[in-house]
C-alpha cells in the first residue's frame, strides 16, 4: 500500500489575460484523504488539477506536494497519476500496453512490466482484456484502464477529472462504490473533480465547494451541507429556503430573533444576525395541525411531487413566500393535497445564518 | 419542386457536370498521351496509326532519361522528407502552440500554394545566384519544398486536429518527457497524415516544371523539364512514353495515398 502525499496550495492563481480562471487559493489536502473539488462548470476546477499536473503554470503562488515546491517541476518529473475526463486511452496501444506506458517511461524490465500489468488488470477486475485496444472495450472498461494506468507506478497522489462525467447514472453509481473500494485499497491521496454534488458527498472525506475560480468552502460533507457559509453553498449543495433579513434581535440566551423581508417572524439559534437565514426542506415538518415548533406558519399546498421515498411540498405561507418542505415516507402518514390549508413549522437549531 | 428536390437537383446537375469536365480536360489528354506512346509513327500523330513499342525501347536506351528520372527521384525524396520535417513543426506550433501569432504562422505558411510558381521562382533565382547554390541539387530541394510544405503542414494539422491534447498532457502525467511524447503519441497519431503529405509532397515536386526551369542546371536535370526541352526541340513520340509511365508512376502514388487515406488503416502494433 502506498502512502498517500499531502497537498498544499499556497496563494495559486491563475489568469489568461483578463480571463480569471483561478482566484489565488490556499488549501491543504491530508495524507491519504480523498479530497472532492465540488463546482459548477468554469469554476476553476480543472485548472486548479492542471497546476498540480503541471499543465497549468500558475500565475503567482505555489503547489507543494510532501512540503517540497513543485510549481516549477516538468510534468514527467512529479510522479502523479491521473485520470481524464475523456480517459485519455492510447488508441493505437492494447489495453496492456496502454498500462505498460508509465512503466516502460520509467525503464523497468520487461518481466517485471508484464507481472505489475496483470497485477493492475485483477486489480480493476479487468484479468484477460489486456490484448483488446481500446475501442473494444465498453466506458466502464475504458474507465478502469485509465485508473489502472494512473495507478500502476503507485503513485501517492492521483488526480480525477470528472472520471465518470461520460458514463450513465447506473454505472456511475457502481463506478463510485468501485472508486471507493480502491482508494482503501492502494492509500494514495485522490483529488477528485466533479460537478456532481450527491458524487462529491458520498465519496469525499472533504469537499473544497469552487465558484468563480474560488474555493468559497472547505470541509466534511455533512459540514458544508448543515453548515454552509454562504448562499451560493447553501443552494449548491441541495435545495434551500432562504429568507432575506432586514433585523435581528436577542430573545433569550443564544437566541435570535429576526425579521424577514416578507415581514415574517423568526426564531434562530446564534450570536448575532447575518443578510440571509436558510432552512433545508426536510428539516421541516408539514401537517394540518399547528406543528409546535419555534418557527411555525400556516400556509396552502400550491404544488406537490412524489420523489423517490418521500413528497416534495411547495408551500405558500406569505405574499412573495413559498416554501419548499421535503417530508420523508413515514410522516406521509397524513394525505395532504393540493389547495389544502396546512401548517408547517421548524426548530431555531435548523435555521443557519450566511452571507451573500 | 420542394427545396429538398431543388438540392438534389443542382447535385445531381453538379455531379455531370463534373463528370463531362473530367472526361474533357483530365481522361481525355491521358487517352491521348498513351495511345500516341504507341504509334510507330516518327512524329506524334493522333489518332495514331498501328501499334509499336519502339519509343519505350528508344527510351530505355537514352541515358538521359534514366539520369533525370533519377535525378527527380532524389529531389523528390529529399523534399518530402524536408517538407514533412518542417510541415510537422509548423502545424504543432500552429496548433499546440499559443494563440496570438498562430493564424500569422498559417497564413504565413499556406501563402506558397497560392502564390504562382514563377513569382516563387523569380524571387528565389537570384537568391540562390547570390548563394552561389543556383543549379545545384540544394536550390531546387529547397525550391520544392517551399512549395510542398503546406500539403504536408494541412495534412498534418488535420491530424492534429482529429484527437483529444489530453492524450500528449496523458503522457507526460505518465512519465514521458516532451520528446518521449511526441515520439510515443503525437507521431503514431499524425502518422497517416504525415505519410500522405510526405506523398503529396514527393508527388509535387517530381511534376515541377517552374522552379526547376529556373533553379535546376545541367546536372540537376529534373523529368519534367528535360521533357520541356524535348518538346521544344524533337516532337517524337518518347515524349509520350516517358508521360505515360510518369502517369503509372503517379497513378501508383495516388493508390498509396488512397490506402492510407482508409478508416482501417489505423496503425495497430
Ligand atoms: N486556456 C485558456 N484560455 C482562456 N481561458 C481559459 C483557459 N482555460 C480555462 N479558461 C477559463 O478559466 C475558467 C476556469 O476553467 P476550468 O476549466 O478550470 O473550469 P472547470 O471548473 O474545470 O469547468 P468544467 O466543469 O466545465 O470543466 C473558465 O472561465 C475558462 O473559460
Ligand atoms: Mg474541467
Amino acid at each position: 500500500m502506498t502512502r498517500g502525499a499531502s497537498l498544499e496550495f499556497d496563494r495559486v492563481s491563475k489568469t489568461y489575460g483578463a480571463v480569471t480562471a483561478l482566484q489565488p487559493t490556499s488549501m491543504t489536502v491530508r495524507p491519504g484523504e480523498f479530497f472532492a473539488l465540488l463546482g459548477p462548470s468554469g469554476s476553476g476546477k480543472s485548472t486548479l488539477l492542471g497546476t498540480i499536473a503541471g499543465f497549468v503554470a500558475p500565475s503567482g503562488g505555489c503547489v507543494l506536494v510532501d512540503g517540497a515546491d513543485i510549481t516549477a517541476m516538468p510534468p514527467h518529473r512529479r510522479n502523479i497519476g491521473m485520470v481524464f475526463q475523456n480517459y485519455a486511452l492510447f488508441p493505437y496501444l492494447t489495453v496492456a500496453q496502454n498500462i505498460a506506458f508509465p512503466l516502460k517511461m520509467r525503464r523497468l524490465p520487461k518481466s517485471e512490466i508484464a507481472a505489475r500489468v496483470d497485477r493492475a488488470l485483477e486489480m480493476v477486475r479487468l484479468g484477460g482484456f489486456g490484448p483488446r485496444m481500446p475501442a473494444q472495450l465498453s466506458g466502464g472498461q475504458q474507465q478502469r484502464v485509465a485508473l489502472a494506468r494512473a495507478a500502476v507506478y503507485d503513485p501517492p497522489l492521483l488526480l480525477m477529472d470528472e472520471p465518470l462525467g461520460a458514463l450513465d447514472k447506473n454505472l456511475r453509481e457502481e463506478m463510485q462504490e468501485e472508486l471507493r473500494q480502491f482508494h482503501r485499497n492502494v492509500g494514495a491521496t485522490i483529488l477528485y473533480v466533479t460537478h456532481d454534488q450527491q458524487e462529491a458527498a458520498s465519496m469525499a472525506d472533504r469537499i473544497a465547494i469552487m465558484n468563480h475560480g474560488k474555493a468559497e468552502q472547505v470541509g466534511a460533507p455533512h459540514e458544508v451541507y448543515e453548515r454552509p457559509g454562504n448562499s451560493f453553498v447553501a443552494r449548491f449543495l441541495g435545495e434551500a429556503n432562504m429568507f432575506r433579513l432586514r433585523r435581528g434581535w436577542p430573545d433569550g440566551p443564544g437566541r435570535l430573533r429576526c425579521e424577514t423581508e416578507e415581514s415574517l417572524n423568526l426564531l434562530a439559534c446564534g450570536a448575532t444576525s447575518a443578510a440571509l437565514a436558510c432552512v433545508r426542506p426536510e428539516d421541516i415538518v408539514i401537517g394540518p395541525a399547528p406543528t409546535g415548533r419555534e418557527n411555525c406558519f400556516a400556509g396552502r399546498v400550491t404544488d406537490l411531487v412524489q420523489v423517490a421515498g418521500s413528497v416534495r411540498y411547495r408551500v405558500a405561507v406569505a405574499p412573495g413566500c413559498t416554501l419548499i418542505v421535503r417530508a420523508s415516507a413515514e410522516r406521509r402518514a397524513v394525505v395532504l393535497a393540493k389547495d389544502d390549508a396546512v401548517h408547517v413549522g421548524w426548530d431555531a437549531a435548523d435555521m443557519r445564518f450566511l452571507s451573500e | 419542386m420542394t427545396a429538398d428536390g431543388l438540392t438534389r437537383g443542382l447535385a445531381r446537375g453538379g455531379s455531370a457536370m463534373l463528370l463531362t469536365l473530367f472526361t474533357a480536360f483530365l481522361l481525355a489528354p491521358i487517352i491521348v498521351v498513351v495511345l500516341m506512346s504507341f504509334t510507330n509513327q516518327l512524329y506524334l500523330t493522333f489518332p495514331p496509326t498501328g501499334f509499336a513499342t519502339r519509343w519505350y525501347k528508344a527510351a530505355w536506351n537514352e541515358t538521359a532519361w534514366f539520369d533525370a528520372s533519377w535525378n527527380s527521384i532524389q529531389i523528390g525524396a529529399a523534399t518530402a522528407v524536408l517538407s514533412m520535417i518542417l510541415g510537422t513543426l509548423s502545424a504543432l506550433a500552429v496548433t499546440r502552440g499559443g494563440t496570438r501569432w498562430t493564424r500569422w504562422v498559417a497564413s504565413l505558411v499556406i501563402a506558397p500554394m497560392m502564390l504562382p510558381h514563377i513569382i516563387i521562382a523569380i524571387g528565389l533565382y537570384p537568391t540562390m545566384l547570390d548563394l552561389k547554390l543556383s543549379g545545384t541539387y540544394i536550390a531546387v530541394i529547397l525550391g520544392h519544398t517551399v512549395v510542398a510544405m503546406p500539403l504536408v503542414f494541412t495534412t498534418v494539422s488535420a491530424a492534429l486536429r482529429g484527437y483529444d491534447p489530453a492524450l500528449e498532457f496523458a503522457a507526460r502525467t505518465l512519465g514521458a518527457d516532451g520528446w518521449q511524447a511526441f515520439r510515443h503519441v503525437t507521431l503514431p497519431m499524425i502518422g497517416g497524415g504525415l505519410a500522405v503529405g510526405g506523398i503529396f509532397a514527393f508527388a509535387v515536386s517530381f511534376d515541377e516544371l517552374m522552379l526547376a526551369l529556373f533553379l535546376a542546371g545541367p546536372r540537376t536535370e529534373t523529368l519534367p523539364r528535360l521533357l520541356w526541352e524535348h518538346l521544344q526541340q524533337t516532337i517524337t513520340p518518347v515524349i509520350a512514353a516517358v508521360a505515360t509511365l510518369v502517369l503509372l508512376f503517379t497513378l501508383v502514388l495516388m493508390g498509396a495515398v488512397l490506402q492510407l487515406r482508409r478508416p482501417e488503416a489505423e496503425p495497430a502494433s
